[in-house]
């Protein structure tokens, strides 16, 4: 394809075969860019075409599309950093009871534990409470 | 006017678009209209596009909307949906002004408001109308103000799927005006604060303070003894007339009540969290006390998971009733997502063969994808009966559910008497059921809807609709009603003459109202005439206002998008329980939030694990020996999901894009179940990638350079092909 060949919103949409509607939000939540020009002068180019079959492979392969921009914008080499937290939103945290008054919370997911390591983590807490107490008794 | 501004801004720092709700009711006899206005102010410095999805009660019907923009007044159209997107796509584009509302789902629409200017301010009106019905004596007017977070992947585009927020407070004032037989009414409101007022010839109830915040339904309950419970109207469609007709049918009960199969179902999800939670207690323990010694029950409690009580029906003696008490002392909202599909088909299997049988569903409903659930049930033959409970109750779910099964649904809010309908539901469970339901509408009429009536219940309305050809109608409307003890009740009423004045070939609020009764049974072409020929927003038509801007004034650039979130509902911020004093935890025990965020998680299996192998496994040399095996599934175990995106992402970067493939099957295939156990060639492939990558630059994260140092991997090593 030649290289200096400019599409209009249109055209990159059926190129990708999406939806106006679809591209138009890919460009306002930044995983596109916005086009070159303003107004009735504004235009894509090829570039545009691949981010838009970029974001859709990924999304084929199951991301989110908030992932799929934290994974765009992830420049240096080296490990994603974690899904940035948004303000507001309700998370899914375990509480480990330790005692009437103790509590650890965690998310496993963030601390990338599986279930036998957060049973050992527990298990660990668990014991050095023990200790104390009886620690306190002995006293 | 400043401090509201400040307040009204968004923790992301942009300005929140949605700056005021109002919402102004008049309740004519048994006829809502309420009429809600959303005003839009772009406080920034950019054109701007604000989406806001938000719920309607599930009956209502849009009659009309208006824009007011740059001083003028526009009146919206009813447009078929392709093409009303199309037009709203290019007025977006060439930098016009453009107000779409669409339904997404019973109950549930979308404002779309393009293109607003930097202070540029919109105001659009809607109205639309209801028919209360009656439950006994009493009836329940319903405003939803807010989306409660919902369980699972949202159905709809991304910019339309409804987002909560606990830092957002969108705010609403409430005026609503009562004439006519309810005027004598006795008025409550279990929702909100509000003052009532009570004039010659009407009663005001509006809300206390000027604004509230749209955390919670606003529910106004009226009890009439003496009112006008069954009537018909009547107005013109076209040459013809349209007519509606309600009624509250009483018949006798059974002389001794029937004894009951029942599996008693309740949500203990996240979000039952707090009031809601609280709310279902109460319920069980009307449950269990309205039932008797003859009844079959069992009880099932889920989130995630589901926990039955017992597997199959059992006799309700003292014994087993104290077994069930117990086990419903240990519920609380602490069981994860609402696996509310998975829930049923258990209580499905637990009814078994037994007929008649019944399910009692115990639910806030706040699941997306809820149309699949109503499919099944209705095909397992059982009726349930719903309970829905919480501040925002997902009502379009609840009822939908009851209504397809022949059941019955009862919304109960945090500070409404839980006790009351429980025992209504189950008068209504154990009542002779209604074998043939009829409505006989005088002839000349066609277009009935609903076409058939399956469930009536003694007390509560039934509502029927018809088209008539003719502009004279010859006769009453009648219900009647054979029970399944041969019973027959019948209930006469007589249509009024349609309003004079009325230019005719107009079509009449009650014709719309007829056709969007008829809607709900109608399909593709059909529906869409229908919707087109009635200005009916529907899942084919949407309402659009185009509002063209002089040359000069348009707007230069696609409009930055600004999603409207919603209030968290009120109960998942700060429930407002009893004071009771916290029970002890016991030791060890793991309480559960809300496991809401799982967009991912169901796409993951587009990628089927056995092509992946088949492909690779060319590509993949298993480790020498099933120590080394182990040991590398130790090692993948300790990867985070993440860091395969990562590989992928650069790998595709240093142009290696069979690498970056991999890397992204592999992370498809870790994301599908983190419980899944990798197969040995899965475990090898995994295991190169890391190498790999490791070998071409990519820093792996220093966890896992640990793990595999404690397991003895030597990642350095060279993959022998």
């Amino acid at each position: 394809m030649d290289n200096s060949r400019t599409f209009t919103l249109d055209e990159i949409a059926t190129l990708a075969e999406l939806p106006r509607r679809t591209v138009r939000y890919y460009i306002q939540t930044g995983l596109v860019d916005r086009p070159q020009g303003v107004g009735k002068g504004a235009y894509y180019t090829e570039r545009h075409v691949e981010q838009l079959l970029l974001v859709r492979k990924w999304q084929l392969a199951g991301l989110s599309l908030e992932r799929i921009g934290e994974v765009l914008r992830q420049q240096t080499s080296g490990p994603l950093p974690p899904a940035p937290r948004r303000k507001g939103t309700v998370e899914v945290w375990s509480h480990l009871v330790v005692a009437d008054g103790v509590e650890v919370t965690l998310d496993p997911g963030r601390a990338g534990l599986n279930p036998e390591q957060v049973r050992a983590f527990f298990r660990g807490v668990a014991e050095v409470y023990e200790k104390l107490q009886n620690g306190e008794e002995e006293r | 006017m400043s401090s509201l501004a400040c307040a009204l801004k968004s923790v992301q720092g942009e300005r929140v678009a949605l700056t005021n709700v109002t919402v102004s009711a008049v309740l004519q006899d048994l006829l809502a209209e309420v009429t809600m206005c959303q005003s839009y102010r772009n406080q920034e410095q950019v054109n701007i596009e604000a989406v806001y999805t938000f719920p309607l009660p599930l009956d209502a019907v849009l009659l009309d909307l208006r824009v007011e923009i740059g001083g003028r007044v526009l009146k919206g159209v009813v447009v078929e949906k392709k093409a009303a997107e199309e037009r709203y796509e290019d007025a977006i584009a060439a930098g016009d002004a453009a107000v779409m509302l669409e339904q997404l789902e019973p109950g549930l629409y979308t404002m779309n408001v393009g293109n607003l200017l930097p202070n540029e301010e919109a105001s659009i009106k809607f109205s639309y109308s209801i028919l209360c019905r009656w439950v006994g004596e009493r009836l329940r007017l319903f405003i939803p103000t807010t989306i409660a977070t919902r369980f699972g992947d949202s159905p709809h585009a991304p910019h339309q799927a409804p987002e909560s927020s606990l830092a957002v407070e969108n705010h609403f004032s409430l005026r609503m005006e009562i004439f006519g037989s309810l005027r004598e009414a006795q008025f409550t409101c279990p929702s909100h604060q509000v003052s009532l007022t009570r004039l010659a010839d009407k009663v005001v109830v509006a809300l206390q303070q000027e604004q509230a915040a749209m955390d919670r339904d606003f529910i106004l309950n009226v009890k009439a003894l003496k009112a006008s419970r069954s009537f018909a109207i009547c107005g013109s469609d076209g040459d013809g007339l349209a007519a509606v007709a309600s009624f509250q049918p009483f018949f006798p009960g059974l002389q001794q009540p029937r004894p009951l199969n029942l599996a008693i179902v309740i949500d203990c999800s996240g979000s039952m969290q707090g009031d809601s939670i609280e709310q279902a207690r109460k319920a069980l323990e009307g449950i269990l006390e309205a039932l008797q010694t003859s009844d079959h029950v069992s009880l099932i409690a889920f989130g995630n998971s589901t926990h039955v009580l017992w597997n199959r029906l059992m006799p309700c003696h003292p014994a087993n009733r104290e077994v069930a008490r117990h086990f419903a002392r240990q519920l609380d909202a602490n069981m994860g997502g609402t696996e509310i599909g998975k829930a049923l088909q258990t209580a499905y299997e637990v009814l078994g063969e037994t007929k008649p049988a019944e399910i009692l569903l115990v639910t806030d409903g706040e699941v997306s994808s809820w149309k699949p659930v109503v499919q099944d049930a209705k095909t397992s033959g059982h009726r349930i009966f719903t309970v829905g409970v919480g501040n925002a109750v997902s009502e379009a779910f609840v009822r939908e559910l009851a209504r397809t099964t022949c059941g019955e649904c009862e919304l109960v809010a945090p500070r409404e008497d839980m006790a009351e309908r429980i025992i209504r539901h189950f008068e209504r469970m154990r009542a002779p059921r209604a074998k043939r339901v009829v409505v006989h509408w005088p002839d000349g009429a066609c277009d009935f809807a609903p076409s058939k009536l399956d469930a009536v219940f003694d007390g509560d309305t039934v509502i029927s609709s018809a088209r008539f050809s003719d502009t004279s109608i010859s006769g009453p409307v009648a219900l009647s009603i054979e029970t399944e003890t041969g019973e027959t009740t019948r209930l006469e009423l007589p249509i009024p003459a349609a309003p004079l004045g009325m230019a005719q070939e107009q079509i009449s609020t009650v014709a719309r109202f007829a056709a969007s009764m008829r809607l709900k049974e109608l399909d593709g072409n059909a529906g869409l005439s229908v919707a087109l020929r009635y200005r009916l927003v529907s899942p084919w038509t949407n309402w659009l206002v185009i509002a063209a801007r002089p040359e000069g004034s348009k707007a230069q650039n696609i409009p930055v998008l600004r999603k409207v979130q919603q209030t968290e509902a009120a109960s998942m911020v700060a429930p407002c329980v009893m004071a009771m004093p916290p029970a002890p935890i016991p030791t060890g025990r793991i309480m559960r939030g809300m496991p809401l965020f799982s967009r991912e998680s169901t796409r993951a299996s587009l990628l089927p694990a056995a092509e992946l192998s088949s492909k690779q496994s060319s590509r993949a040399s298993l480790p020498s020996s099933p120590g080394a095996l182990i040991a590398a599934a130790g090692l993948l175990r300790a990867v985070p999901e993440d860091e395969w995106l990562g590989i992928s992402q650069w790998a595709a970067k240093q142009g290696r894009q069979d690498l970056s493939e991999r890397a992204l099957k592999h992370w498809s295939l870790v994301r599908s179940g983190p419980k899944k156990e990798l197969s040995e060639m899965q475990t090898s492939q995994g295991l190169e990638i890391l190498k790999e990558a490791k070998r071409l630059g990519f820093n792996l994260s220093k966890r896992i350079l640990r793990e595999a140092r404690r397991l003895g991997i030597d990642l350095d090593e060279r993959i022998n092909c």
